[in-house]
């Protein structure tokens, strides 16, 4: 069993060791190993050329590895948290999305933007969650991994994919572990980019979730099976940007019923645009409204009891399927 | 460009029809207008006509088939074009299970995405061209919700909101595939919402009588009679399925009243000795149409029907009017009754009668009642109750008008009487409202000159 987080290092170190190109830069990445301690030990086997102390400049820091992916090098960028990301939006947005539409395809930018979702009394500025913000934006990739598995995998794509991805992991999976198969040198080691994945199969509903959200569904599964004999399929859509909207589609076709499990506001969350193309996708087959789960459109209070409040839940996603049923 | 020539829905309760026969020979070049077809509904027949000019290249269905509504029964196509893609089967579901027959580009003669519907009673064949955007006409049950029977509206569904069955889209294809009435369809999903297993429930002979299967029809009554049952006309089918329905889902309450005819028989006979050669002759009838029509005007508690979830109230007096013809019955309507002359009201009342008889009425005459006269006094009935039809509010069943002893002014004396029994759905209005209504319908026959104002 692995770590989520000893798999996001494990996949960075091993493709630092595959292809001498592959950098890091981020803010603290050095000796404390960065905010959660995902490169922790990088820098005593890569050294400082490889594995790069940064000022706490977030712009700077993506436009720098924008310039170093331009340039022949694949950089992962490590942006602390999501939160301070918003400050290196122009550099995301206006260049690494932008360039190789800009000048006719004669650069690419094969750039990686790793970063942080999550809360946990954070406060209002440091528990929000943007992956609907990025996943609107054409010529981004958007990768949100629940499993460690998966963040190796889907890791190592958005490492060699040759465009820019945003890879955004979850302060509260860290912890959690998992199986990582071990693979023989000549074993696909990647998770294409753009597949989602069904990790539990059912016939009543299908939850739709991705990274934190996924687990909830997962769990409010277990309790609607054991409750209520409601049976549902879970989904894990792992890339927002492209989605995977065949897998859920055909899913829906045989449950009719859909609830899609996101972390961010619901007003404008990624979850509403997918709500709009699935139930294109699937009018004549839906056999109640889509529902969402979501955050709170509230500014993240500081107090434990109140952010329980606000925060998206199993319970939640319980509550909601009981209702469609 | 090919064009699958669909069969129609003429009417929003028509769910299949069948081919009288073929006026178009495969292989014919055909006009657009051409008249390519006779079909027959359950209550009239309708020629259809070439939406496209082509060549007639292929009838899917022959003479005397039944096939739902949307289903191909022909392709037309351009004369250099040869057919490659393979029509439907005659008996499978039209491609992906939603009757397409409302589909019509639009064009030049008809922007408004409405069938073309001709005074002869003729509907265009619309083609089916997947690649054109899909426009509804507006259903008579909707055109009476809204009041704008003569608004071009491009998604008539959506358009009654308020009467509008509540029901998942998949239930709606479900219904579709199944022909089965979302409005007999008991819901159980959330907010009153009619789900997929709802339909399937009622396809299988729960709350709902299904279109396809006409309850207690199929059985012959002696299990010991060898005899076949009989192949029922499209008629008795439609009447079997529909009273079937109303009586197991409407809550019928009635009130009986007798009506002093006297002096309601005077003015007629008065009436008709007036030797004007343009007045119509008048009947009873004509004074009952009248009189209701003005009681649905001054009590609307009994303008009103129940539609979907919930009760709607009518502007307009609508008066279907049963007439018995020789396999079954019609029950064409009288529109806006309330704003007609008592002789013009005369005139359109015999006006149906007589084209009821012949089988004439078009089908937009066969719809949009908001209640029912049905008078058997001819047969000698001195009185009934009748059953509601689905989608209206009440029904009158009037008597025949009898010489009895009356008394007046404490002395008795030759009368004429008749007792009429209004059946009300007591889910649209109570028994004191709906007496009310009665009486008031009693007070105009017995002074008949109010009738004529």
């Amino acid at each position: 069993m692995v770590s989520y987080r000893e798999a996001v290092r494990g996949a960075l170190r091993d493709e630092m060791l595959r292809d001498q190109r592959v950098i890091l830069m981020g803010e603290s990445i050095t000796g404390y190993g960065g905010s959660y301690a995902v490169t922790k030990g990088l820098i005593d086997e890569f050294g400082p050329s490889r594995v790069m102390e940064t000022p706490i400049a977030e712009a700077g820091i993506v436009g720098f590895a924008v310039g170093a992916a331009m340039g022949g090098l694949l950089p992962v960028a490590e942006l602390m948290t999501v939160n301070f990301a918003l400050l290196a939006l122009d550099q995301i947005v206006n260049s690494a999305a932008k360039f190789h539409y800009m000048f006719g395809g004669q650069w690419s930018v094969p750039l990686v933007v790793r970063t942080v979702s999550g809360f946990g009394q954070l406060g209002p500025t440091h528990s929000q969650t943007f992956e609907g913000w990025f996943a609107s934006v054409p010529g981004l990739k958007v990768v949100m991994p629940a499993t460690p598995a998966d963040a190796r995998g889907l890791l190592l794509a958005s490492i060699r994919d040759p465009d820019p991805v945003i890879f955004i992991e979850h302060s509260l999976l860290y912890s959690t572990k998992g199986e990582v198969p071990e693979l023989t040198p000549d074993e696909e080691d990647e998770i294409p980019i753009g597949s989602a994945k069904v990790v539990r199969q059912g016939h009543d509903v299908t939850l739709v979730g991705y990274s934190r959200m996924l687990l909830q569904a997962l769990q409010a599964a277990e309790v609607l099976e054991r409750d209520d004999g409601i049976s549902c399929e879970v989904i894990d859509l792992r890339t927002l940007r492209p989605v995977d909207y065949p897998t859920v589609v055909e899913s829906v076709r045989r449950t009719h019923q859909l609830v899609l499990c996101g972390e961010d506001w619901r007003t404008g969350g990624f979850g509403a645009d997918l709500l709009s193309e699935i139930q294109d996708r699937c009018f004549d087959d839906l056999d109640g409204p889509i529902q969402r789960v979501a955050m709170r459109d509230i500014p993240m209070a500081y107090s434990r009891q109140l952010e329980k409040v606000l925060v998206p839940t199993s319970d939640q996603v319980v509550e909601v399927v009981r209702r469609l049923n | 460009m090919a064009y699958q020539v669909t069969m129609p829905q003429m009417g929003y309760d028509m769910t299949e029809g069948s081919i009288n026969r073929w006026l178009v020979e495969e292989g014919a070049t055909v006009e657009r207008g051409d008249v390519i077809a006779s079909i027959a509904t359950e209550k009239a027949d309708i020629d259809i006509e070439a939406y496209a000019s082509g060549v007639l290249r292929k009838i899917l269905v022959q003479p005397g088939s039944k096939v739902p509504v949307g289903q191909a029964i022909a392709i037309i196509s351009d004369p250099a074009e040869e057919v490659s893609e393979t029509p439907p089967a005659a008996d499978s579901p039209p491609p992906g299970g939603a009757p397409r027959a409302t589909g019509t580009p639009p064009s030049d003669e008809d922007k408004a995405g409405r069938p073309d519907r001709t005074r002869e009673g003729k509907v265009k064949a619309e083609p089916q061209d997947q690649t054109s955007a899909e426009t509804t006409p507006v259903p008579d049950w909707a055109q009476q919700l809204t009041g704008h029977s003569q608004e071009p509206v491009p998604a008539a569904r959506s358009v009654a909101a308020g009467g509008r069955v509540k029901a998942s889209p998949l239930a709606r294809r479900r219904a579709r595939e199944l022909g089965i009435q979302l409005e007999s369809v008991r819901a159980t999903g959330p907010e009153g919402r009619i789900k997929a297993e709802d339909v399937e429930a009622a396809s299988r002979g729960g709350v709902s009588a299904p279109a396809s299967r006409p309850v207690g029809v199929a059985q012959p009554i002696d299990p010991g009679d060898p005899s076949e049952p009989l192949n029922l006309s499209r008629m008795r089918e439609a009447i079997a399925r529909r009273m079937a329905e109303s009586n197991s889902t409407i809550p019928h309450f009635h009130l009986t009243t007798e009506v002093q005819m006297g002096a309601l028989l005077a003015l007629r006979l008065e009436l008709n000795q007036l030797g004007d050669a343009e007045l119509p002759k008048f009947s009873v009838t004509d004074f009952i149409v009248r009189a209701m029509a003005l009681t649905l005007q001054r009590h609307p508690s009994l303008n009103a029907a129940w539609v979907g979830q919930g009760v709607r109230r009518f502007s307009q007096s609508n008066i279907a009017l049963a007439v018995a013809v020789p396999d079954g019955l019609v029950a064409p309507v009288l529109r806006g009754c309330e704003a007609l002359t008592f002789a013009a009201l005369s005139h359109q009342t015999h006006d149906l009668a007589a084209r009821a008889k012949t089988g004439k009425l078009r089908p937009e005459e066969l719809s949009g009642g908001h209640t029912a006269i049905s008078n058997l006094g001819m047969f000698g009935v001195t009185q009934f109750s009748a059953i509601i039809t689905p989608g209206q509010g009440s029904v009158l069943a009037v008597g025949e008008v009898r010489q009895v002893p009356v008394v007046v002014d404490g002395q008795l004396a030759p009368g004429h009487q008749m007792v009429m029994t209004l059946a009300i759905d007591h889910r649209v209005t109570d028994g004191a409202q709906g007496a009310e209504a009665l009486a008031y319908l009693r007070w105009l026959l017995e002074h008949p000159t109010s009738c004529l104002v």
